[in-house]
């Protein structure tokens, strides 16, 4: 993280481990399990701490992130993993409901 | 793609001999199901699956070298199906990730540290052991799904090379691209791995000489499910064989009801439980792990379909606790200068508690053997702060003049949009109330009844109007996100929103606040147990 | 004689009719030609094979597009006039998967093609990640081309770009580097990641995007600390841009504002190279002589891509959706959307500006 300064609350933490908080204080949204801080510019919140930085809406940029295989621990990668995530689904602001989520159940 | 993983051996014969006369696809049928149903050995199975790619000789390479969790082998086995069109049926699925995790699983002290996410907890914090690996690892997925696996130096630079060259982009994203990425996960990041979580260690192979108990029986149990509050009750676990258990739930909650369910549980690598129940009307899935020589139990159990819905849980097993043993008190919260009605939980209990100083148990009632009622006086000028009235975890009570604080957990929440093929992600708050103790510091009483409230976070927010359009917070402090998908009336922004969270709780006639952040966010197609 | 008539007025209608078209590339595999004074689409080619197609490169003729498809495996070059695929490069082997990630460039006069490929060995039991390099290709071999030459490369680059001569190559990763496209070697290194500026800290870059044939500048915005100022500032991390001359080869970086919000790429104006135009959320002007932003406005829709019309009056904002906007360049306001035929998302697509 020497690059950009770390604006958001994880990259504060992770680039200054002793700005961690002490027991009792605030604990970090954006450390949460399940959220990304691969901030380009961000999943579920962006570089700044916020939302106005992330693509408007999720769905223009959907498949700019699932054809170069950003994020793929969030979304299907179509570039190897899921190839046929996206078949015939060509608009993602049209289409995104018809995407089925990865994950079989057990 | 989703449906070859799940395709069985049945359905694909069946496609297959589809040319056969009628006659001859009926016999050749009945042989492939009835040889289906039956099923190899997992060990043959395991060969027929795996060892196309993995087998030289006759050793397996690669799966043989690494120890996980169930939920990390059942993970290896789904994305072999999706990378590499491995069809396994759901019931070889399950054969598989049994026999791994038993030959081959995590000794209960080394799965300790990461069980929040063995047990999905909501909102939980990612712990990594450094800040280079928080950022090698973490941030795409957690580290703990890292710090939940074993392997040598040399199969870890093998994990290495799989991520770049199935995701070439990790050298290209945000914290990947400002450093030599590969270089670095092989020449530091593996050989850190291997030191951190060795295959071969003390505690796996002591783990594996160990007797594990089996938790047919009884328990007491007890816990919290936030936004409904405490229960306590019974578990009878009956066994079915290969670690295989019929499960009955018997729980009384302190807000009134009374809810029983039935399920079945499996237990993999001789203490991890995991079951799957319908709880009243409500599907739920456990996951525990057992300890202390098979008296113990604890975990979480959660909705089987919103996985951020459920409850603490601590068991102990009846006939091997000592009499008097007390698994919950309700309300453990008790004001000075009132008097209170406690309900006392536990296995064989007494009548007699000892509440310390300043606290008069002026009535005793026996509901049953194992739980009684007590009328508790506690003095205006009783020292506020916890007490241990008996034996057991679950015999506390915390004595406080006043609510000095609340705040409002986890401070810092998200929730998803739900909408196409993703359910909502929804998020439940709780109210903390704190005390001042004598000392000065403060003293964590636990969660209280609130007023909930959300409102814009801030200016940004505030100019797309947020609070307007991500959702709505019920009553018991569960915040239901609004529809994913662009929507027109906000120039096509999506729903998502960036609030506060308020919490207000009436203390006598003073009122005390508390306030969290929630972040409404997209939803995620991904989403396998361990995230 | 009306016959020659006919032919002259042709001829002429032809030099007249020299004017800006729009290459781009959408789902799942179509390549669209976008007359833009007609703001009309004039083909929507099919390429061959699997699609997903994301890098478009074309020499100055602008006569065939080289695009980088099949999941960023294979370069499909296709005629724009009859549609048809004149060149192809499956760079993947029997065992050795290659993907590119958008770094790759066609010579002005259209006789090379440089692609900087990523190769991961795949045996039946383990990956194996080989050392990344740049694979020459002569365009002239057609469909089924291999590389003619092969030399190693850094990783991690994503942009490449052609110099005053076709074996001058300008690419983009850690740092800035002039390669002999003959020798392969690194001939200069222009250092980001490496520089070294009092008060500045490492820039940060995320570049995939080829806009630079209008003004011959490669440009790009990035953020960089200021660590001589309280990290908590508004001033802490600026946004700056980088500006390369790829006819004389030097390179220009100013931080042109506070950060406050994500910007993915930029073009500079080929008539006023002091003018630089940058997209995402935003359009942004920057004037890079007086090193600040002097207009912003918001976009209706995130766009990833930004180019220029030949005579710098036009904007065209691309990439993610199915959407191409077209902004007056001299006041910001938007004059037009050409809809991709059948809402087709544009994704990763680069977003050409051709002249023909």
């Amino acid at each position: 993280m020497k690059r950009l300064i770390p604006l958001n609350e994880k990259a504060r933490h992770l680039a200054q481990p002793s700005a961690a908080p002490a027991a009792g204080e605030a604990t970090l949204m954006s450390n949460v399990v399940g959220c990304t801080t691969t901030f380009d510019p961000g999943w579920e919140l962006d570089a700044f701490g916020g939302l106005a930085s992330l693509c408007q809406p999720m769905e223009a940029d959907l498949y700019g992130c699932t054809d170069p295989c950003w994020w793929p621990a969030q979304l299907a990668d179509s570039m190897n993993t899921a190839p046929e995530w996206t078949d015939g689904k060509n608009s993602a602001l049209r289409d995104w409901r018809e995407l089925q989520t990865l994950f079989p159940e057990d | 793609m989703i449906v070859g993983v799940h395709r069985s051996a049945c359905a694909v014969g069946a496609k297959g001999f589809r040319a056969l006369g009628r006659t001859v696809l009926a016999g050749i049928l009945a042989t492939l199901c009835a040889a289906a149903w039956a099923g190899p050995s997992p060990d043959k199975l395991l060969i027929e699956k795996c060892g196309a790619c993995h087998q030289e000789g006759k050793a397996l390479q690669r799966i043989t070298t690494m120890r996980k969790s169930p939920e990390g082998w059942d993970m290896t086995i789904v994305r072999m199906g999706i990378w590499h069109k491995v069809e396994v049926s759901k019931s070889e699925r399950k054969t598989l990730v049994k026999y791994l995790a038993d030959r081959q699983g995590l000794a209960p002290e080394e799965s300790a540290p990461y069980r929040f996410l063995l047990e999905r907890r909501p909102n939980a914090q990612d712990v990594a052991p450094s800040e280079d690996l928080a950022q090698m690892c973490g941030r795409c997925h957690s580290f703990g799904r890292v710090a939940l696996q074993r392997r040598d130096v040399a199969e870890w630079r093998k994990l290495v090379h799989t991520h770049v060259g199935q995701f070439p982009s990790v050298e290209y994203s945000n914290m990947g691209r400002d450093r030599n990425w590969f270089d670095l996960a092989l020449g530091d990041v593996a050989p850190k791995l291997a030191k951190l979580y060795p295959q071969r260690t003390a505690a796996w192979s002591k783990w594996q000489q160990a007797r594990h108990v089996a938790p047919s029986g009884t328990w007491r149990v007890a816990g919290s499910r936030p936004g409904w509050g405490g229960y306590s009750g019974y578990m009878v676990v009956r066994a079915l064989g290969a670690d295989r258990y019929d499960v009955k739930y018997d729980l009384q909650y302190d807000a009134g009801n009374h809810v029983v369910g039935q399920g079945d549980a499996i237990v993999y690598t001789g203490y991890e439980w995991r079951g799957s129940a319908k709880l009243g009307n409500q599907e739920v899935r456990s996951v525990f792990a057992l300890g202390g020589d098979g008296k113990r139990m604890s975990g979480r159990w959660f909705l089987r379909d919103a996985d951020e819905i459920g409850a603490s849980f601590e068991a102990v097993r009846s006939d091997a606790v000592p009499a008097d043993t007390v698994v919950a008190v309700s309300p453990a919260l008790l004001k000075a200068g009132t008097t209170t009605v406690v309900r006392v939980s536990g296995v064989k209990l007494g009548t007699q508690f000892d509440f310390g100083p300043d606290v008069a148990v002026q009535k005793v009632e026996r509901v049953s053997p194992d739980e009684v009622q007590l009328s508790v006086a506690v003095a205006a000028g009783a020292a506020p702060g916890w007490r241990q009235i008996g034996r057991g975890a679950g015999a506390q009570v915390a004595l406080y003049r006043q609510i000095d604080a609340i705040r409002v957990e986890p401070e810092f929440a998200h929730a998803r949009l739900g909408g196409g093929t993703t359910a909502p992600v929804s998020a439940q708050f709780e109210a903390i109330a704190f005390c001042n103790g004598a000392d000065g510091k403060e003293i964590r009483l636990g969660p209280v009844h609130a007023t909930w409230g959300v409102d814009n976070f801030d200016a940004r927010a505030k100019a797309d109007d947020d609070v307007k359009f991500a959702g709505a917070m019920e009553p018991h402090g569960q915040f239901l996100p609004a529809f994913a998908g662009p929507n027109p009336a906000r120039n096509n922004l999506n729903n998502v929103g960036d609030l506060a969270v308020q919490a207000t709780v009436a203390d006598g006639d003073r009122t005390v606040a508390g306030s969290g952040r929630l972040v409404v966010s997209v939803q995620r197609w991904n989403t396998p147990p361990l995230r | 004689m009306k016959y020659w008539l006919g032919i002259l007025l042709a001829c002429c209608a032809l030099s007249a009719a020299a004017k800006d078209f729009l290459v781009v590339v959408s789902r799942p595999n179509l390549l669209h030609v976008i007359d833009l004074a007609a703001r009309t689409t004039v083909h929507s080619f099919v390429i061959p094979g699997d699609g997903l197609p994301s890098a478009v490169t074309l020499p100055k003729d602008g006569k065939v597009a080289y695009v980088l498809t099949n999941r960023n495996e294979s370069i499909s070059g296709i005629d724009l006039d009859s549609g048809k695929e004149v060149f192809r490069a499956d760079m993947s082997l029997p065992g050795e998967r290659v993907k590119s990630m958008m770094a790759m460039v066609v010579s002005d006069d259209g006789k090379l093609l440089y692609v900087h490929q990523l190769p991961t060995r795949m045996t039946k039991n383990e990956y194996e990640v080989m050392p990344t390099r740049i694979a020459v290709y002569n365009t002239a071999d057609g469909v089924g081309a291999k590389p003619v030459r092969v030399f190693p490369a850094p990783r991690r680059i994503g942009l490449l770009a052609v110099g005053a001569s076709s074996d001058r190559l300008i690419a983009l990763g850690w740092d800035m580097y002039v390669i002999d496209g003959a020798s392969g070697r690194i001939d200069k290194t222009f250092p980001l990641r490496n520089w070294k500026r009092d008060g500045m800290g490492e820039p940060d870059i995320l570049d995939f995007w080829p806009q630079y044939e209008q003004a011959r500048m490669l440009s790009t915005p990035y953020y960089a600390p200021r660590t001589n100022v309280d990290p908590t500032s508004p001033e802490a991390l600026q946004l700056g841009m980088l500006t390369f001359d790829l006819d004389s080869e030097t390179m220009q970086v100013v931080e042109v504002a506070n950060a406050d919000t994500a910007i993915f790429s930029s073009v500079v104006n080929p008539v006023n190279k002091n003018e630089a135009f940058a997209v995402m959320n935003q359009i942004s002007r920057i004037d890079l002589a007086a090193k600040k932003v002097v207009q912003q406005v918001k976009a209706d829709r995130t766009h990833y891509a930004i180019n220029i019309s030949s005579d710098g009056k036009e904007l065209y904002l691309g990439g993610a959706t199915d959407i191409v906007s077209v902004y007056d360049a001299a006041t910001l306001q938007k004059t037009a959307e050409i809809t991709i035929p059948g809402h087709r998302d544009q994704s990763t697509s680069s977003l050409r500006v051709v002249r023909r």
